[in-house]
C-alpha cells in the first residue's frame, strides 16, 4: 500500500440527490398538497480519500450508494453538492473541452460485460473508440498492446469479434482492455465480476490486480462482496443509506470492525469451510429506503447496540425492543394488522392483541419498571390511544443515536487510521461537528 | 429407503447438429433429511438435472436414459399426469429469482392459500391460513405481511415467501435452485439460517444448486461436485472441502476469496469446459488437470473410494503428494494443456 501523502483524488461532503419520481401520485401529491418533492439520498455526505497505487473497496447493501457513488466519481453524475478533486484540481463542475481531458484519467469497468459493450461494434472499434475521442495516435498497436495485456491473445484474432460471440470472460477481459487503452490514472470497478462465472473470476481478478500493479493504478472497487475486497483492497468503506460509517485499512475493518454495521455485515458473510462457524448478528429488518432518513444514525432502527438513556437502566435486548415498538408508533401504528392476527372477530380479542405486541417488543429481561411501562404502552395502543402510547414510551425509551448524527471520525478510543461514524466511541475533541443535546429532551420522530 | 435415487440419468437436448448431452450418466441418491449440494460451474448440467427431475425440460430436451426413483417409484415412467401431481405435492422448488414467480395481482397469502386448497382438497380455509401464518413465522416473516401484494416486498422478503409457498404442502423434496445468488450478504444470510432451522423442524430433504461453495459449506450435509455433465465428485460436506481427491474440486475450492483466510492465494484453472455437443473421450477435465496423463484423455476415469468419498478420477492416489501441497501456486495449474494453449506455448 502506498503511504505517498498526496492523494490522488479527494471527496468531500458529496452529495447526489434524486428526485424520486414515484410516477402520478407523487405528482399529483406535490401539486395539490404544495408538500416538498421528495429525494433519494443517494449519496449523502461521503468523504475520502484515495492515494496513488491505492486499491479501496466501497461494500454495502444494495441501495446504500455504491454505484452512485461510483458514478459520481467518475463524473458520469454531476454531484447535487460537495468537491471532488482529482490531483488537488477541483473538478467538481467541469465541462466540455476539461472534462474530456479528465476523463482520459478516469476509466469505468462495469458489472454487466454484456451491457456495457456495445453490440454492434467490434472489438477493435470498441477499443479504439476512446482513442479517437481523446485523438491518440497509434491507434491499432495501443489496442493491440491492450489486448494482449488482458490475455486476449493473439490480438488479432479478437479484433473483427463482436461482443456475442464471446464469452463472459471474455468480455470482461474487453471492458478491461478498453478501461487501460488510455493509460488512466485511476479506475472504478463496479462489481466486477459478480455476473461472471466461478471458473472465471479468479482470473479476471487476477488480470485486475496485474493492472494496478503494473501500471501503478489507483482502483476503487465496488462490491458487496467482502471476500473479495478483502482479497483485493488495501483499505476498505462501508456505506449504510448514503453515507460512509467505517473506512480503515482492510484488516481493521475485516478482523476488528467497530462499527455495528460493520460488525452484521461481516458476520453475515458465508465461509467456504463447513468446520468453521461464525458468530451470527441478526439485524431486524431491512434498509430502509433513503427517502425518509432517520434523525440521528441511520442505522438506529436496526441497531442491535443502540444507546439507551444514561440514567435508565436497561439491558440491550429490552431496549431494542422498546425502541423497536416505538419507531412502529411513530411511522404511524397499523394496528389493524395486529388485530386480524388474533384471529377474532374485529377488535374482540384484545388479550390476543396485547399477547402478540408483547412477544414482539418485550424482550431480554425487563425490570418491572420498564416492563410496566412497555405493557402500558400496549394496553394504549389495544385501546386506539397510540398518541398516548407513543408519549409514554418517548418519555422513557430514547437515544442519543436518534438526536445526534454520528460523525465518521478518528476516535479517541478506536485505534487512529480509521473512522467510525458511531456514539459507542469517544468523539474526537475539537473535531466534533454536533453538540449533544442535553437528555431528556423530546426526540424528533422519524421522518 | 432414498428419497430420492437418480441412476444412470443420462438427460440429452436436440439442436441442429449434434445433441449435447448436458448430464451423462449421474447417479446419486437423497436421504430422508438430507440435504444435497450440487455445484459446479455454469454449463455443467446442474439446472438440466433439476429440471429433468421436475419432469419440466424444454421442448427440445429429453432423458435419454436411466432412472429417477422418488420414494422408489420410477419418476420417468410416470404418465405425465400423474407425475405433474407428484411434482407439486411431493416435490416443491424454490426458484433462482423469486422476483418474478409470484403473481402480482394476488396478495402472498392468496397465492398460498390457493396452492394449499388446490392440491389438499378438503383442508378448511381457516386451516389454510393458518399454515401461512406458521410458514411465514418459520421464514422469519412478520405473518401480518402476508395480506401484502409482491411489489410491496423487497428482494429478501420475496425470496423467504418463496421459500414459505414452497413448504406449504410439506414436501419431501425441496429442489432450490441458486436460492441466495440474488440477494445481498445480511439476507443471504438471513436466508441461509432459516434453511438451517426449517431443516431442524421439518424433516424435509434438500437438494441446493448452486456455484458458491461457501452456501453449499453453511448449508448441506453432503456435497455432489459437477464437470460437464459428469458427476466428479461426491460425499459428506467436510470432507469434500477438507480432503477433496477430484483435482477439480481442488481447484474449485481455491478459487473462492475466504473472508477468513486473507492470504489464500486465488486459483484460476485456465481453460473452458469442454463442448458438450459431443464431449471429449477420456476424462472431461483433462485439457485443465494438473495431473492427467495419456490415460486421462483416453479412457473414462474410475469411480475411487477414499473415506466416505467416491471420486471419478484415473489419479486419486496422486493427489495427496503431487496436487493438495501445490494447489495453490498458479503455475501448477497453467501446466496443463488448457494453461499452455492460453499462455501461448
Ligand atoms: N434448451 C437448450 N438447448 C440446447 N442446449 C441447452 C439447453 N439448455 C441448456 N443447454 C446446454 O446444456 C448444458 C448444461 O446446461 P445447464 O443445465 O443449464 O447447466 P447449469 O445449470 O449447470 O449452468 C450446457 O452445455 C448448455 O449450453
Ligand atoms: S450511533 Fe447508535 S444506533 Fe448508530 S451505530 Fe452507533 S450505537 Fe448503533
Ligand atoms: S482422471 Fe486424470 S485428468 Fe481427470 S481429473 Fe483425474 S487426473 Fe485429472
Ligand atoms: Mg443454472
Amino acid at each position: 500500500m502506498s503511504v505517498d501523502p498526496d492523494p490522488i483524488l479527494e471527496v468531500e461532503g458529496l452529495n447526489k440527490h434524486f428526485e424520486v419520481n414515484s410516477g402520478i401520485v407523487n405528482d399529483l401529491r406535490t401539486r395539490f398538497t404544495g408538500a416538498e418533492k421528495d429525494y433519494v439520498h443517494a449519496v449523502d455526505g461521503v468523504d475520502f480519500e484515495l492515494y496513488p497505487g491505492e486499491a479501496m473497496g466501497i461494500a454495502g447493501e444494495s441501495g446504500c450508494g455504491k454505484t452512485t457513488t461510483a458514478m459520481t466519481l467518475a463524473k458520469l453524475h454531476q454531484p447535487t453538492s460537495g468537491t471532488i478533486r482529482f490531483r488537488g484540481e477541483d473538478i467538481t463542475d467541469l465541462e466540455g473541452a476539461e472534462l474530456t481531458k479528465f476523463r482520459q484519467n478516469v476509466q469505468m469497468i462495469f458489472q454487466d460485460p454484456f451491457e456495457s459493450l456495445n453490440p454492434r461494434m467490434t472489438v477493435y472499434d470498441t477499443l479504439a473508440e476512446p482513442l479517437q475521442i481523446h485523438d491518440v495516435p497509434n491507434k491499432r498497436a495501443r489496442v493491440a498492446r491492450a489486448l494482449e495485456f488482458a490475455e486476449l491473445q493473439p490480438a488479432e484474432q479478437y479484433l473483427d469479434s463482436y461482443p456475442n460471440e464471446l464469452s463472459g470472460g471474455e468480455r470482461q477481459r474487453i471492458a478491461i482492455a478498453r478501461a487501460i487503452v488510455l493509460d488512466p490514472d485511476f479506475i472504478i470497478a463496479d462489481e466486477p465480476v459478480s455476473m461472471l462465472d466461478v471458473s472465471l473470476r479468479a482470473g479476471v481478478l487476477s488480470l485486475l490486480e496485474r493492472m494496478t500493479k503494473e501500471f501503478g493504478l489507483s482502483i476503487v472497487y465496488i462490491s458487496h462482496d467482502l471476500s473479495l475486497l478483502r482479497h483485493m483492497c488495501d483499505r476498505i468503506a462501508i456505506m449504510y443509506m448514503g453515507r460512509i460509517v467505517e473506512i480503515g485499512t482492510t484488516e481493521q475493518i475485516i478482523d476488528d470492525p467497530k462499527h455495528p454495521y460493520t460488525q452484521a455485515l461481516i458476520n453475515a458473510v458465508p465461509v467456504p469451510d463447513p468446520t468453521t462457524g461464525r458468530e451470527r448478528v441478526e439485524l431486524e429488518g431491512e434498509v430502509g429506503d433513503a427517502v425518509h432518513v432517520p434523525s440521528g444514525c441511520r442505522f438506529r432502527n436496526r441497531c442491535p447496540e443502540i444507546i439507551p438513556p444514561e440514567e435508565l437502566s436497561i439491558d440491550q435486548r429490552t431496549f431494542r425492543g422498546a425502541m423497536s415498538l416505538r419507531a412502529r408508533v411513530d411511522r404511524g401504528f397499523d394496528a389493524e394488522s395486529y388485530w386480524e392476527r388474533t384471529g377474532g372477530d374485529g377488535r374482540s380479542e384484545p388479550e390476543e392483541f396485547t399477547e402478540i405486541l408483547r412477544e414482539e417488543f418485550v424482550l431480554g429481561e425487563p425490570s418491572r419498571e420498564n416492563r410496566e411501562v412497555l405493557e402500558e404502552a400496549i394496553d394504549l395502543l389495544a385501546e386506539g390511544q397510540t398518541e398516548r402510547a407513543g408519549d409514554l414510551l418517548r418519555e422513557r425509551f430514547h437515544s442519543v443515536c436518534e438526536r445526534v448524527d454520528p460523525v465518521a471520525e478518528e476516535r479517541l478510543d478506536v485505534a487512529d487510521d480509521r473512522r467510525v461514524a458511531c456514539h459507542l466511541y469517544e468523539p474526537n475533541e475539537g473535531e466534533r461537528g454536533v453538540d449533544e443535546p442535553t437528555a431528556g429532551e423530546s426526540a424528533p420522530a422519524d421522518d | 429407503m432414498s428419497v430420492l435415487e437418480v441412476r444412470d440419468l443420462e438427460v440429452h437436448y436436440e439442436t441442429d447438429g449434434e445433441p449435447v448431452r448436458a448430464v451423462d450418466g449421474l447417479s446419486f441418491t437423497i436421504e430422508e433429511g438430507q440435504n444435497l449440494g450440487i455445484v459446479g460451474e455454469s454449463g455443467c448440467g446442474k439446472s438440466t438435472l433439476a429440471k429433468a427431475i421436475l419432469g419440466i425440460l424444454p421442448k427440445n430436451g429429453f432423458i435419454n436414459a436411466g432412472e429417477i426413483r422418488f420414494k422408489g417409484e420410477d419418476l420417468t415412467e410416470m404418465s405425465d399426469k400423474k407425475r405433474r401431481s407428484y411434482m407439486w405435492d411431493e416435490i416443491s422448488m424454490i426458484p433462482q429469482s423469486a422476483m418474478n414467480a409470484l403473481d402480482p395481482v394476488y396478495t402472498v397469502r392468496e397465492q398460498i392459500v390457493e396452492s394449499i386448497e388446490e392440491h389438499r382438497r378438503g383442508v378448511e380455509k381457516a386451516r389454510a391460513n393458518e399454515t401461512v401464518d406458521e410458514l411465514f413465522d418459520l421464514v422469519g416473516l412478520d405473518p401480518a405481511r402476508a395480506d401484502d401484494y409482491p411489489h410491496q416486498f423487497s428482494g429478501g422478503m420475496r425470496q423467504r415467501a418463496m421459500i414459505a409457498m414452497s413448504l406449504s404442502l410439506d414436501p419431501a423434496l425441496i429442489l432450490a435452485d441458486e436460492p441466495t445468488t440474488a440477494l445481498d450478504v445480511i439476507m443471504q444470510d438471513q436466508i441461509l439460517k432459516r434453511i438451517g432451522t426449517i431443516q431442524d423442524e421439518i424433516n424435509s430433504s434438500m437438494m441446493v444448486i448452486t456455484h458458491d461453495v461457501s452456501v453449499v459449506a453453511e448449508t448441506c450435509d453432503r456435497v455432489l461436485v459437477m464437470y460437464a455433465g459428469k458427476l466428479a465428485e461426491i460425499g459428506p460436506v467436510e470432507e469434500i472441502f477438507e480432503t477433496p481427491y477430484h483435482p477439480y474440486t481442488v481447484g474449485l475450492k481455491r478459487a473462492f476469496p475466504n473472508i477468513q483466510q486473507p492470504d489464500q492465494n486465488l486459483i484460476s484453472m485456465p481453460g473452458y469446459p469442454p463442448d458438450l455437443a459431443p464431449p471429449p473421450t477420456g476424462c472431461r477435465f483433462a485439457a485443465r488437470c494438473p495431473l492427467a496423463t495419456e490415460t486421462c484423455f483416453e479412457e473414462a476415469p474410475p469411480a475411487v473410494r477414499t473415506g466416505n468419498l467416491e471420486t471419478r478420477c484415473h489419479h486419486t492416489d496422486r493427489v495427496d503428494s503431487e496436487l493438495r501441497p501445490y494447489a495453490g501456486e498458479l503455475r501448477v495449474w497453467e501446466r496443463t494443456e488448457a494453461g499452455r494453449e492460453v499462455s501461448g506455448t
